[in-house]
């Protein structure tokens, strides 16, 4: 979308025009709810969250300071809080349900419940870094966007975007250690 | 130079061959590779790069379809609606005229009408009270003229005098709700006549043709020749749709017309006289369901053609009207907003006891539902309960997006995380192959699947050239140097593919990191041969 575009929209949703902001929950649901499944690993919990995702959109569209340099990156800042609040206030289940972990074909059932709990302690990890840290490992590594993709999701030039990235993989690699590596 | 800037400088260093090497990882070089080409930083660079491939496996764990996406949409549009509502509430100047406040104050009591009175009398010039005469329903006068009209009400005390105002203010009603009509206004009154003609859903009353439907609330014993209050919706064409008729005595006061405008509805029981004349003598014998009462300023009705009588007969009180009476119906949710809902064609007050029952489907508009109400004093239905019978049918959204081929068939294709039917219609451009990119046009259908409209796949541009040791060869895809080589019937393969031989490959850079072939050259087979098979 051009940003002529996406500003006009956005002075829309401002106003609460419905086809304005159902248009945005179009653009936008998947992403959000894709990023948010792989934060979490729990599809009903993704849709849950990605619903919370634009409610308080819709409550802070009017700030002006609600976003600054891009709207998807606010989004996803919020997604990415929304999880972090979820993983602090220990609502997600300790306990991964191994139904819900989709099983590679081949993979012996024990393998893949190490590999899921090996993803929920990573998971788990990523939401104890910084924000910005959280943001550029998901958006790059999973969600798989280049530098200049996260760069203009986070507002951020390519540069501070590998900075963030060595700092994220540090931070990882102490708060996990060697043993799932 | 000093320590700290060195630092710095080490750690820019670091972070720029740490990205090369993710990039290169990226597109297909073993994370061995790309250590061995930096052995100062390796100690360092390995466990950054093989966390940074444990990170990206997660990505493997594909996410299901999601299934409530649709239902979230629903509900923030809904919430979007109540937001509205009261962000307009906020910033919109009060409606109310003071006047009105002067009419409220009114009714609160008797000791505060008569002060309200002479107030109202002595602020309204005559002009504007003039001028507000030919308002209707909606009209920035409209309130004034129906204050005028209460304090005429209240300064009239002779009770013939007072029925002739009364039988007056009753056919302005009507010429009021017929201008409506006429004029194709929006707008809800209520005006009283006597049913003239009842010819199915059409009737007419009082000289005003209304119309009838099945959600039309009747209340009383409603026949030809009855006196009824009747609450019309005026929708815009011409028609005056029925949301209520209820019998009533015509020696009643009339209500205030509900206005669009007005922010609560007017009472009128301060003024309602208790004995009035009628001007067509009826014997009782004869029209026993008639009032005995005889007013001189009949409606302009069939019946209103008699002489008017010199002995008026003093009638009983009427009786309150009823309260709370139950009004169950169903319709379609028209209108959602934080207070009202248009249901049916009717409106439905909301308040925080009002019970939403979305079991069976959620609430939004287009959706049908079943409403118990509670029929106000003043005529409106404040809601006890509205259970959402069947859910709204959402019309079809084009859904546009761009994304990876994830997989592809005749009927469905996986791009970007998004299962696409194929149909007939479907409009493919470029030949598909995993791992490239897809812009795709698509309709969104009520159930949240998605129809492909067209389906533009874009060829990458980025060309890239390597050589290494062939490690697997299968069904279209190779692995060459860790790099996923992929093989379509435009790749030009010389040699014989054989695991342990040394290719040299020649092709495009795909989003996803593989490369596709367009011409592989393999060059020392070694060990047993396999032939390569095309996707």
């Amino acid at each position: 979308m051009q940003p002529n575009e996406e500003s006009a929209l956005l002075e829309r949703a401002r106003e609460y025009d419905p086809a304005a902001i159902g248009e945005i929950y179009d653009r936008y649901s998947v992403r959000i709810y894709n990023y948010i499944y792989h934060r979490l690993g729990n599809a009903h919990l993704a849709e849950d969250l990605t619903a919370a995702v634009f409610v308080r959109m819709l409550e802070a569209i009017r700030s002006s300071k609600a976003w600054r340099s891009s709207f998807s990156g606010w989004l996803y800042r919020i997604a990415h809080n929304l999880v972090v609040d979820y993983f602090r206030t220990g609502q997600l289940d300790k306990n991964v349900p191994l139904d819900d972990v989709p099983v590679v074909s081949r993979e012996h059932p024990a393998e893949a419940a190490e590999r899921a709990l090996t993803s929920e302690q990573l998971r788990r990890s990523i939401s104890q870094l910084t924000d910005a840290q959280g943001l550029v490992i998901t958006l790059k590594f999973i969600e798989g966007m280049s530098n200049s993709e996260v760069a203009a999701v986070i507002g951020k030039s390519e540069g501070a975007v590998k900075s963030l990235q060595f700092r994220g993989l540090a931070a990882l690699r102490r708060f996990i250690g060697e043993e799932v590596l | 130079m000093n320590e700290d800037s060195v630092s710095r400088q080490a750690f820019r260093d670091f972070e720029a061959v740490l990205d090369e090497c993710l990039t290169k990882m990226n597109r297909g070089q073993s994370l061995e590779a790309c250590v061995a080409q930096h052995p100062a930083l390796a100690e360092e660079l390995e466990p950054l790069l093989r966390m940074a491939s444990r990170v990206e496996a997660l990505r493997q764990d594909q996410p299901p379809s999601p299934v409530a996406l649709p239902a979230g949409r629903q509900r923030l549009l809904r919430h979007a609606a109540v937001l509205r509502r009261t962000h307009e509430d906020q910033t919109r100047p009060t409606r109310i005229p003071w006047w009105m406040n002067l009419q409220s104050l009114m009714r609160r009591s008797m000791a505060t009408t008569a002060l309200a009175t002479v107030l109202l009398v002595s602020v309204l010039t005559a002009g504007t009270v003039a001028a507000s005469a030919r308002s209707l329903p909606g009209d920035a006068l409209y309130p004034v003229k129906r204050a005028s009209e209460e304090v005429q009400l209240l300064l009239t005390f002779d009770r013939q005098i007072k029925a002739q105002l009364v039988g007056k203010i009753d056919e302005r009603r009507r010429e009021e709700a017929q201008a409506i009509s006429d004029g194709g206004r929006i707008a809800e009154l209520s005006f009283r006549g006597r049913i003239e003609q009842m010819d199915g859903m059409q009737w007419t009353v009082g000289g005003v043709a209304i119309r009838t439907s099945e959600e039309t609330v009747v209340e009383g014993d409603v026949a030809v020749d009855a006196f009824v209050r009747v609450h019309v919706r005026s929708v815009g064409d011409g028609t005056l749709l029925a949301m209520r008729i209820s019998a009533e005595s015509e020696i009643a006061a009339p209500q205030p017309t509900a206005s669009p405008s007005m922010a609560e509805p007017t009472k009128t029981a301060t003024v309602t006289p208790t004995v009035t004349l009628r001007a067509t003598e009826i014997p009782s014998a004869t029209r026993p369901a008639q009032p005995a009462a005889v007013t001189p300023t009949p409606s302009p009705t069939a019946t209103s053609t008699a002489t008017p009588s010199a002995t008026p007969t003093e009638i009983p009180p009427t009786p309150p009207p009823p309260r709370d009476v139950k009004v169950r119906f169903s319709g379609m949710i028209e209108t959602m907003t934080a207070e009202a809902w248009t249901i049916g064609g009717q409106v439905v007050t909301i308040d925080e006891n009002t019970v939403i029952d979305e079991q069976a489907a959620p609430a939004a508009v287009g959706a049908v539902a079943r409403v118990i109400a509670a029929r106000q004093q003043d005529g409106t239905l404040l809601g006890v309960a509205i259970i959402i019978e069947r859910a709204a049918e959402t019309p079809e959204q084009p859904f546009e997006f761009q994304g990876l081929i994830e997989s592809f068939g005749s009927a469905q294709w996986i791009v970007g995380g998004h299962s696409l039917l194929i149909t007939e219609q479907t409009v493919i451009e470029g030949t598909p192959q995993k791992g490239l990119l897809a812009e795709v046009k698509a309709m969104r259908q009520s159930d949240g699947s998605l129809i492909a409209v067209r389906i533009v796949v874009r060829l990458p541009t980025e060309e890239v050239q390597f050589e290494g040791v062939i490690q697997s060869v299968g069904d279209g895809e190779w692995i060459v140097e860790g790099v996923t080589v992929r093989i379509d019937a435009e790749t030009a393969v010389e040699g014989t593919a054989t695991v342990g031989a040394v290719a040299e490959v020649q092709g495009l850079l795909l989003p996803d990191g593989a490369v596709l072939a367009r011409r592989i050259v393999v060059q020392s087979p070694v060990m047993g041969t396999v032939t390569p098979t095309t996707a």
